[in-house]
């Protein structure tokens, strides 16, 4: 199958730049499933990825789309190929996921706390009161463990040169956990042969280290194994209609935890009940997937339904924890992520070791004046917003709409930054019966508490028509399966031969955790 | 940490609505083959289905013909019919996926696929025979699902729930088709006028086989059969029906099984008193010889006792702490929809 297979002039994550004689050679992580894919066949792979849709939508796997003010429930769409990193590189990536939300956890402490970073001239004082995710209700707070984000959903990118990027860091409520372990089970289903004669690493502890981690920060566990031994840990969700209910739900029961709505909850005296058939019951840890203004109608937005007043109180007197915390929005932040590095390098002292995109702050004038004289070549965003709203790219846009972009950047500066673009790296994707490239992102999840985890692999973001970087599900992208293949282990070579190669690009015995120097 | 009131609700709706779906399908599927064994000159009575399953006045106001076709296609498909199977199923699926947490997920896919089912025959009129299979779909979805609740899911507060439910809408079917159907046969028993016993001189020559059909539409036959040594009349099979202690299908089963699931859960003295009180109307028989007048005194009273056991259930565990938050719920309930929860009140 992947003989047909025509690459574009990028990176591609299953095949590798061309040889000598001018072919592209499966990738050797990629090597197990490209046999597989040319014993199998068109035929069988066209049954095979019918097979995947049918099992999504009898499992009843499904995001929520709105179309004219109506929740339509979609099947989640899903492609057989899987997307496949291999393990050295990947530890690497874990290492850099870690050492990120850590720095960026120590900075949202320090924008709530003393402010250091602003003293010390790391950050401007303007980003920060400027930023649309900054909450003067959080000043002040010292969170258990001092982690305000547990949860953080990064998106990566792979550029033409192989490098990964990181290019958002999402620390409100992100969502996909959930498809990531579900395109699993849809994969070993289809693909059940390929799991037998090689390494793959398991995707399914993630619900049961988010509990441990959400435990690990329930309220009076701050000295070291002190507080509730099983603090009552819920899931707070919007409700059945926010498109990521699915998750919410699936989430829960994995974790055995309640989904509560803002409407089980409430108040008094600062402590925060769920109502149950046995009366009140007192709730330590809420994994909120509602934002921030919805939280707390007392607080926040008067007219929000799905929140509970009160809520914001409890959490300042230190009776409940709320995950992510509120304001941790700060650190997303479009001009924040611009200085990510500089805080790596300021809280830990230590070189980040995954990229940023270059990224230019138009709220400094020499910046602002590379941004507007590059625009034609740049992505420009508005740092307030998420999702992909009020994006120009340069290389797309009319002169018109460049002009109208340089007159917002002047209007606000602080309010844009400009990122160099980026072509992101494609996989083999089946399309009308045949496989084509399309471009990826990658979504990796990222918990921290009293101790820290990363997802094997993420969730891998596809774009479905020819040529699009957009991979956003509500958008028409659709997701793959992510395979961490580990070539070797301690104990020896897992495929034969490639040990050898493997140890001479210096990628070391694969032990687990630690980031691998040289990289493949 | 004890199960949230919500969640219990919609355990318990789930339950009720399982229960219904199969008992409309059965209803249908029965009252077909009865028009099979009747001769073409007996007009088969379709609006009695829509009196006891959905209530009559919404049918009428629609403008909708009492024939089998508008009928059928009523109870089974009329999205716009909140009682029909297909707004039942799309109810007992909002229910589940309010819980879908909380059973096991074979469940939800068994519903799942029901659903999709249905979904193809929307706002099509279908065959008479197209329609028996959808019955068919429904009653072994319910079996199924019947199996996959009782083995898979733990015996935890909300299975009892669950179980209150589907006891409490399986008697309160069987005394609305009760309520339906036997004051009709009665009344085609030749016997004029109300409240004269049915002399067994004056069996109808369908007689038989309605009574036949009575407790095949209530998945009974079979039982009676060995349950009972006397012929199919109607007190042997009205007893059979809510008394019969043997039979998994009679009422008086039903409210064992909820005195049963009540002792589970967090004690609450009114449901316990109300399930009580509905086991004493049927304990205490309906006076012999059988009259249509004393038949329709009995049924109505057991009928309110259900509902009592509703409204005490309702009382005493998801509306806890009610006055608190009841402002919230409001706000809610105007700001955004809110998942049904089965808009259907017992009794009529």
């Amino acid at each position: 199958m992947l003989a047909d297979y025509q690459p574009l002039e990028t990176f591609d994550e299953l095949v590798d730049w061309p040889d000598a004689s001018g072919g592209r050679p499966a990738r050797r992580a990629a090597r197990a499933l490209a046999e597989h894919l040319a014993t199998i066949g068109r035929d069988e792979l066209a049954i095979r990825q019918d097979l995947a849709a049918h099992s999504i939508e009898a499992s009843g796997i499904s995001f929520t789309v709105y179309s004219e003010g109506v929740g339509i429930d979609r099947a989640w769409p899903f492609d057989i190929v899987p997307r496949v990193i291999e393990g050295t590189e990947w530890d690497r990536i874990e290492a850099g996921l870690i050492q990120r939300l850590t720095a960026l956890n120590r900075f949202i402490g320090d924008i709530y706390g003393a402010r250091s970073c602003i003293a010390d001239g790391v950050v401007p004082a303007e980003l920060i009161e400027g930023s649309k995710g900054y909450r003067p209700e959080c000043q002040g707070m010292e969170p258990p463990a001092g982690v305000w984000a547990h949860v953080c959903g990064s998106d990566l990118v792979r550029g033409a040169d192989g490098e990964m990027y990181v290019l958002e860091d999402n620390l409100r409520v992100p969502s996909g956990a959930s498809y990531l372990l579900t395109n699993r089970l849809v994969t070993k289903r289809v693909f059940a042969e390929l799991f037998a004669n090689q390494s793959i690493r398991p995707v399914d502890a993630y619900p049961d280290r988010l509990l441990r981690i959400l435990a690990s920060v329930a309220p009076g566990t701050a000295g070291a194994g002190a507080g509730a031994p099983h603090p009552n840990v819920v899931l707070l969700t919007p409700g059945i209609y926010n498109s990521a209910y699915f998750e919410h739900s699936f989430l829960a029961r994995q974790m055995g935890i309640a989904l509560v709505e803002g409407r089980d909850l409430f108040v008094e005296d600062d402590v925060v009940y769920a109502y149950t058939i046995d009366g009140p019951e007192r709730v330590d840890v809420i994994y909120r997937r509602v934002d921030d203004l919805f939280l707390d109608p007392s607080v926040f937005r008067p007219d929000s339904v799905l929140g509970c007043p009160g809520l914001m109180a409890a959490w300042r007197a230190g009776n409940v924890t709320i995950a992510n915390a509120p304001g941790t929005g700060v650190a997303d932040d479009k001009a924040v992520y611009a200085f990510a590095p500089d805080l790596i390098r300021y809280y830990l002292g230590q070189e980040p070791i995954l990229a940023n995109v270059p990224t230019w702050w138009c709220g400094r004038p020499d910046q602002k004046a590379e941004v507007l004289a590059r625009l034609p070549e740049l992505v420009v965003k508005p740092t307030g917003e998420s999702g992909g709203y009020g994006i120009v790219i340069g290389p797309r846009a009319t002169p018109a709409e460049l002009a109208a972009c340089a007159d917002a950047i002047e209007a606000d500066p602080a309010g844009w930054v400009a990122q160099e673009t980026i072509l992101l790296s494609t996989v083999p994707t089946w399309c009308d019966g045949e496989l084509a490239p399309r471009h990826v992102d990658l979504r990796p999840f990222t918990l921290q508490g009293r101790d820290s985890y990363v997802t094997c692999g993420g969730l891998t973001r596809v774009a479905r028509q020819a040529g699009s970087l957009v991979v956003n599900s509500s958008q028409g992208g659709g997701s793959k399966d992510t395979w961490v293949v580990d070539l070797v282990r301690p104990e020896g070579p897992l495929v034969a031969g490639l040990d050898e190669a493997v140890r001479a690009a210096g990628a070391g015995g694969g032990d687990g955790g630690t980031a691998g120097e040289g990289r493949p | 940490m004890p199960l949230l009131s919500r969640a219990a609700e919609h355990l318990y709706w789930l339950g009720r609505h399982l229960e219904r779906i199969e008992a409309t399908v059965r209803v249908v599927e029965e009252h077909t083959n009865l028009l099979v064994d009747l001769p073409i000159e007996v007009e088969s009575d379709w609006s009695s289905l829509v009196a006891m399953v959905a209530g009559q006045q919404p049918f009428a106001d629609r403008g909708l013909s009492p024939a089998e076709a508008d009928v059928v296609h009523y109870l089974l498909h009329d999205r716009a019919n909140p009682s029909s199977v297909a707004s039942t199923v799309a109810a007992a699926r909002e229910n589940l996926r309010v819980t879908r947490q909380l059973v096991p997920p074979a469940a939800w896919e068994c519903l799942n696929r029901l659903h999709l089912t249905l979904g193809d025959a929307e706002g099509i009129y279908l065959s008479r025979s197209q329609n028996l299979a959808v019955c068919q779909a429904g009653r072994v979805t319910c079996q199924q699902l019947t199996g996959i609740m009782s083995l898979y899911m733990g015996r935890d507060q909300g299975w009892f729930f669950y179980e209150v439910g589907r006891s409490l809408e399986r008697a309160d079917m069987t005394a609305r088709l009760l309520d339906a159907r036997v004051g009709a046969i009665m009344a085609g028993a030749g016997t004029s006028g109300a409240g004269s016993p049915a002399e067994p001189a004056d069996r109808s020559p369908f007689e038989d086989v309605r009574w036949l059909g009575l407790l095949r539409a209530a998945d009974g036959l079979d039982l009676y059969h060995r349950c009972t040594t006397t012929p199919v009349e109607a007190a042997s099979v009205v007893h059979h029906l809510l008394g019969e202690g043997r039979s998994p299908r009679s009422v008086r089963w039903c409210l064992a099984e909820i005195d049963r699931a009540l002792q589970a859960l967090p004690p609450r003295k009114l449901p316990t008193l109300a399930c009580a009180n509905a086991l004493s109307i049927v304990e205490r028989g309906i006076p012999l010889p059988l009259s249509r007048e004393g038949f329709h005194l009995h049924i109505d009273a057991l009928q309110l006792a259900l509902e009592a056991i509703h409204e005490a259930v309702n009382d005493a565990w998801f509306v806890a702490g009610q006055s608190v938050w009841e402002s919230t719920r409001e706000v809610f309930a105007e700001g955004e929809p809110k998942a049904p929860l089965g808009a259907r009140q017992l009794g009529s």
